[in-house]
């Protein structure tokens, strides 16, 4: 992906950024789409999200502290308000604050545990999963960590069924089978692709304990939604009536590093949570080995017809299209190299 | 400013080492993205060339230095502190191509450092009276690389606006945050002048340093700064102690800086351990540093491009000074794109 040119296009979506718990002991730091962040609570302990530079003298406000809901710079104590105002310049307690003390200030809210940050506008809300909020289910939080791959490249990961019996042999696929099954169903909108298809796993002793099923071989529904930019959502369903859904967010931080979060959502309520985080656990090792090993998404991601293809690849090739889509819309469409 | 973009400032003499270390043998240096070899001379003056051989690119800093030349780990050539090469151990009866040769640059013993400027000096090396004046004694204090640029120091250093936020337990008023005025401030041939009283929390590092027990001391202090990123700074006490800080930070490249900084002082060993006087400072530097360092190197001239308010007065002086010496050289300032 050209991220000189699809910056401003990706900007426009909201991502997380971190667990809303890490800010309880003061402001952190993190850097999305190549935007120094600094994050923070406020007084209502809602978080807020400026750019990490006092417009003073350009010292990181991530190692200050925050007054009453303001992030106060380390270097001469200028407080900013969540909406990048300064409302305290304590050398000059008396005067009026010029206008131009401020800085830039990010859209930023609380969702399923994390903090959300949105650089521009938003095209688009955060994704709703009917689950989350449904009594039948409940959340497993999952991981939260930095992989040295690019956002695109992960879901494309994702979407791609062709490379479990290869990658994931030591987990749930299994390398005598490799040829694909068919997808049942393919759905589309603007923004998401849907695909089904049946599953079938070598039920490993992880996955045994994490689905509570005993058999040596399982078929699984599987039903994976891509949600744009960089959002996936795996809905397995087991022959027992199980449900165990994981949702995973590659937030970009640059061309070439993710931060990757996941939690998990169950029909179930008798299986240990750490069963569950640590079959999936496994399966993203897997995964992370791989993904680290291949070279950054540029240009080509979005010339497809550039790249060799395969038939299980077709999903890919459909998110790749509505990522062409959205940017020609906006005009940000890069060139293709020849 | 990008240091390294501006040519006039390799007309600034900048002291790189201290002497001593030359003495265990030849020393590299980057000074303005140029590397160096320093070495000791058959006098014991420094000398100082490119870290480069002119035959194969080796550099010479992993060489050794016989008889008051560096010589070549890599084929042993030898070359003298004008950057001749005078001996070819391959061909000791053949006369030396006088294209054997590497780049010298003026180098100077001075204060106990050896001082490098990389062209035609339009400056000279400060002469501060306590070197001359047999009451005062010099203290090597810090020599270390921080990671932010010359610019940033500089006005850090003479900025009473952060005392009271980076320093709380060290340095200038903990309970107030109100600066303290400059006073006399002006513009010099050289640099930027001011004077004032600084009221500082007297902790006992401090307490240790200058034998004081009150809890707030008031200090006397004058201050200069030289360009491009020199400064001295005179504090007298009020049991008569004077304790003159010198400090440069010499620029390595655009982003990190020597920290080169010793002391003058009108007691003695005896009064004052070298290592009490020192002591007091660690912490304060270890703060200023920690700030610094998560500024953004790349400190603009253009005021425009950061806020400002009273207390920047100096820094914004510095500001003026630098940008009338790129204009009268014909240079624009260099930012990062």
């Amino acid at each position: 992906m050209n991220y000189q040119t699809d910056h401003a296009a990706l900007k426009r979506f909201w991502y997380p950024v971190l667990p809303i718990a890490q800010l309880q002991d003061g402001p952190k730091a993190f850097t999305l789409l190549d935007e120094p962040l600094v994050l923070w609570l406020d007084q209502e302990g809602k978080p807020a999200a400026t750019q990490d530079r006092c417009c003073h003298r350009s010292a990181k406000l991530s190692i200050g502290q925050v007054i009453e809901g303001c992030i106060r710079c380390p270097y001469h104590g200028w407080e900013f308000d969540p909406q990048g105002a300064c409302v305290r310049v304590p050398q000059h307690p008396d005067r009026p604050i010029p206008s131009g003390y401020k800085i830039n200030a990010y859209p930023c809210q609380e969702r399923y545990g994390y903090v959300w940050v949105c650089l521009e506008p938003p095209l688009q809300d955060i994704p709703e999963f009917a689950e989350a909020t449904d009594p039948n289910y409940r959340l497993i939080p999952g991981f939260w960590e930095t992989w040295q791959c690019s956002s695109l490249r992960l879901l494309e990961n994702t979407l791609d069924i062709a490379h479990i019996p290869f990658v994931h042999n030591q987990t749930f696929g299994d390398e005598r089978s490799p040829v694909p099954p068919d997808y049942d169903l393919i759905e589309e909108t603007d923004t998401t692709v849907h695909v089904r298809s049946l599953s079938p796993a070598r039920n490993r002793p992880l996955m045994q304990k994490a689905m509570g099923v005993d058999e040596a071989r399982v078929v699984r529904v599987r039903d994976l939604t891509w949600i744009m930019p960089f959002t996936a959502k795996l809905h397995l369903t087991f022959g027992n009536g199980l449900i165990s859904i994981m949702v995973a967010i590659a937030s970009p931080i640059n061309a070439r590093t993710s931060q990757i979060m996941t939690f998990y959502l169950r029909n179930d309520t008798d299986t240990p949570a750490e069963d569950v985080r640590a079959f999936y656990d496994a399966v993203a090792r897997e995964d992370k080995a791989l993904l680290e090993a291949t070279e950054a998404i540029d240009q080509q991601a979005f010339c497809p017809i550039e790249q060799q293809n395969m038939n299980s690849d077709k999903i890919g090739l459909l998110m790749r299209r509505r990522f062409s889509s959205l940017l020609e819309r906006y005009s940000l469409l890069p060139q293709c190299g020849k | 400013m990008l240091a390294t973009s501006q040519p006039i400032l390799r007309r600034f003499w900048y002291p790189l080492m201290p002497l001593v270390e030359l003495e265990q043998g030849p020393q590299a240096f980057t000074l303005l993205g140029e590397p160096l070899v320093l070495w000791l001379d058959a006098q014991g003056n420094p000398a100082a060339t490119l870290d480069r051989c002119c035959h194969r690119q080796a550099k010479l800093s992993t060489g050794k230095v016989i008889e008051g030349c560096i010589r070549c780990p890599y084929h042993g050539w030898e070359f003298d502190p004008q950057g001749a090469c005078v001996r070819v151990p391959q061909h000791p009866d053949r006369p030396i191509p006088s294209s054997y040769r590497i780049t010298a640059f003026a180098c100077r013993a001075h204060y106990g450092y050896a001082w490098v400027c990389l062209e035609e000096p339009l400056d000279t090396i400060p002469e501060f009276p306590e070197a001359n004046d047999p009451h005062f004694r010099l203290i090597p204090a810090f020599y270390e690389t921080w990671n932010c640029s010359g610019l940033r120091l500089m006005e850090n250093a003479f900025d009473h606006g952060h005392h009271h936020f980076v320093h709380n337990q060290n340095l200038g008023d903990k309970h107030n945050p109100i600066p303290i005025p400059y006073n006399q401030l002006r513009e010099t041939e050289r640099g930027i002048y001011f004077q004032s009283i600084l009221y500082t929390y007297n902790n006992p590092r401090l307490q240790k340093s200058v034998h004081l027990e009150q809890e707030t001391l008031e200090v006397q202090r004058e201050v200069e700064w030289y360009l491009p990123f020199g400064m001295r700074s005179r504090m007298e006490f009020p049991n008569g102690l004077v304790h003159t800080v010198v400090m440069y930070a010499t620029p390595i490249s655009d982003s990190s800086s020597q920290i080169v900084r010793f002391y003058f002082r009108n007691d003695a060993e005896a009064d004052t351990p070298a290592t009490d006087a020192i002591a007091f400072e660690r912490p304060v530097l270890n703060e200023d540093k920690a700030i610094l360092e998560a500024t953004d190197y790349d400190a603009p001239l253009d005021l425009s491009k950061e806020q400002h308010m009273d207390t920047d007065k100096p820094g914004i002086m510095m500001r003026h000074k630098l940008s009338a010496l790129l204009k009268s050289h014909g240079e624009v300032e260099s930012c990062r794109a």
